[in-house]
């Protein structure tokens, strides 16, 4: 297939009164890894109904393998492979029978496969669905998009309610495939599952793609929180020269000070090591510091007490 | 058509058809246990049951210028087959009909059978043959058991009423679940495809109720799908052929409705 793996242009999908996607444009290479980056309500769901064929775009286009995904969706669907956002699966089956159901409108199902993907996620597969945790729901959905061994992944939060172990493992293996040449869009909230797997980020807010960039750029952009408990008050303004690093609150009189900092450590490293440090907190990095990056002057979270110049 | 989908909605069904085939059944064994003792006081009953008024009559669906008590047809027509059963046989026949596809959104499963390489329309008519084949079990085991009644307690059914009466209630419940289909294909909520199958039920059934009352209002009938469905005229081998084709008719169309409305319409669970 010569087509990308999926072409967005000029998407866009509104609901009657509501907003759903906003001139989405975006393609997906083959073999990579693309996060789709939003918190909840951007319009990252939306966006993979429409890639699914459930949702009828309003304008523009959405293309899987140069296929058109409303009035091709069903052939689109033999290279696909999806896993819902919000997993909810038939509750009186047994997780046997539910791989067995989905699996009979496939052809060329490799037992040795199907064998493997059971073992490495164990997914229990004699309880009716009913008795299983939410964590061993999420492996049966991840296990049955996975049984085709499709060219295409689409994953919508495909990791929620996994442990993390599982999480971990899941990871790894999308890795993996992503070196067996397969695709894989998957979306999320969380920044840090995203910066651990993806090789390009599309971040999406209100329904509009903010930006498409690489993982490495990613990473330059956002900030990390940082909070920093002192022995006695420290003067804010001993960071103001550090590169990369910004005064985000300072409480108890400078006894407490929130730092963002953007992968600048090693200079903050040595700052630190003169001041009287007690306690400190380096937070994985969230979705609102790349939000920062983009609209800084509407959404800098208002400070406790007083902020910092 | 779509094997995997046909044996998943039989399997759903299953237990449902069951358990109102059975009730059925045995409602129908048991009224024909009494037509003995009815027919030895045949007139007595005939005197006593035109004491009553018009009105109750129609509300249970039995025309009184009809043979009302005077046969074992007539007889199973007013105790089962005109309210008894269609009553019973439409509530399984809508809430199936609505389930098929308002409740898999409504319970978010329709994304996984809904991301198979098959079109929704293949998927949905084999979840409409799957309900087809129940109602023939439904009403299969509904003759079979009347045909039983009527040879244990001296009833007078031919072969030829036993099939007619089999092809009425067959498309006298086709109608209504191409009805339902399309209700659910429509909708995202069980609840609202059956409601609203409901209604209609309700209305056509109190159009019929009141069309047969007076002379004023007869042209009402022609509103109602109740008016196209006479067991009485089937039992004794007389069933015009219009009539079950106009429920087929209405079925077919609405179960195509079906298809080409769950074609397009968006899955918002």
């Amino acid at each position: 297939m010569t087509a990308p793996p999926i072409a967005v242009e000029q998407l866009t999908r509104s609901y009657d009164s509501q907003r759903g996607v906003i001139d989405l444009t975006f393609t997906v290479q083959p073999g990579e890894i693309f996060g789709f980056l939003g918190p909840n309500g951007a319009g990252k769901t939306t966006t993979i109904r429409v890639l699914m064929g459930f949702l009828r775009p309003t304008s523009g286009r959405a293309r899987v393998f140069g296929l058109d995904c409303w009035t091709e969706s069903t052939e689109i669907k033999k290279h696909v492979g999806y896993v819902p956002g919000d997993v909810r699966l038939w509750e009186n089956m047994t997780g046997v029978q539910f791989l067995d159901f989905l699996c009979a409108f496939r052809q060329h199902i490799d037992p040795a496969w199907r064998r493997k993907l059971l073992e490495r996620f164990q997914v229990e597969l004699d309880k009716r669905i009913k008795h299983l945790s939410r964590g061993n729901r999420q492996k049966l959905a991840l296990v049955q998009a996975l049984l085709h061994d499709p060219l295409l992944l689409i994953l919508d939060e495909p990791t929620s309610g996994l442990d993390p172990l599982m999480q971990h493992e899941f990871l790894t293996f999308l890795r993996e495939e992503r070196d067996r040449g397969k695709t894989i869009f998957l979306s999320s909230h969380q920044l840090s599952e995203v910066e651990r797997v993806a090789d390009r980020v599309g971040i999406i807010r209100e329904g509009r793609l903010v930006a498409v960039l690489t993982v490495e750029e990613l990473k330059r952009r956002r900030t990390r929180p940082m909070e920093l408990v002192f022995a006695q008050p420290v003067d804010p303004q001993r960071f103001a020269d550090l590169p990369g690093v910004r005064v985000l609150s300072v409480q108890d009189d400078g006894r407490r000070i929130e730092l963002g900092v953007q992968d600048e450590l090693p200079a903050l490293l040595r700052r630190l090591a003169d001041l009287p440090v007690i306690d400190m907190i380096y937070a994985p990095p969230d979705l609102e510091s790349v939000f920062l990056t983009y609209y800084q002057a509407e959404t800098i979270p208002p400070t406790r007490e007083e902020a910092a110049s | 058509m779509s094997w995997p989908m046909i044996a998943k909605t039989l399997r759903d069904l299953r237990w449902t058809s069951f358990w109102y085939a059975l009730g059925l059944v045995i409602y129908i064994v048991f009224l024909s246990s009494f037509y003995p003792t009815l027919e030895r006081q045949r007139e007595q009953f005939e005197q006593l049951f035109r004491q009553y008024p018009e009105f109750l009559f129609r509300v249970f669906g039995i025309d009184p210028e009809r043979a009302m008590m005077t046969s074992f047809a007539g007889f199973m027509h007013a105790e089962t087959f005109g309210f008894i059963w269609p009553a019973t046989a439409l509530i399984f026949v809508v809430l199936s009909g609505a389930a098929v596809v308002a409740q898999e959104i409504e319970r978010g499963t329709a994304e996984f059978w809904l991301s198979v390489p098959v079109s929704r329309a293949r998927l949905l008519l084999s979840k409409q043959v799957a309900l087809l084949t129940s109602i023939l079990f439904v009403v299969l085991t509904s003759t079979a058991a009347l045909a039983l009644g009527s040879q244990a307690f001296g009833g007078e059914l031919t072969a030829r009423g036993l099939v007619q009466l089999t092809i009425a209630l067959t498309s006298f419940l086709v109608s209504f679940a191409g009805l339902a289909t399309l209700a659910s294909a429509i909708a995202s909520e069980r609840s609202k495809a059956a409601g609203l199958v409901g209604g209609v039920i309700l209305l056509m059934y109190l159009t019929w109720v009141v069309a047969g009352l007076t002379e004023d209002v007869r042209w009402l009938r022609y509103l109602s799908l109740l008016t196209a469905y006479d067991p009485l005229a089937a039992m004794l081998g007389e069933l015009p052929w219009y009539k079950p084709a106009l429920h087929l008719i209405v079925g077919l169309g609405a179960g195509i409705g079906a298809l080409v409305v769950f074609s397009r319409r968006d899955i918002v669970s």
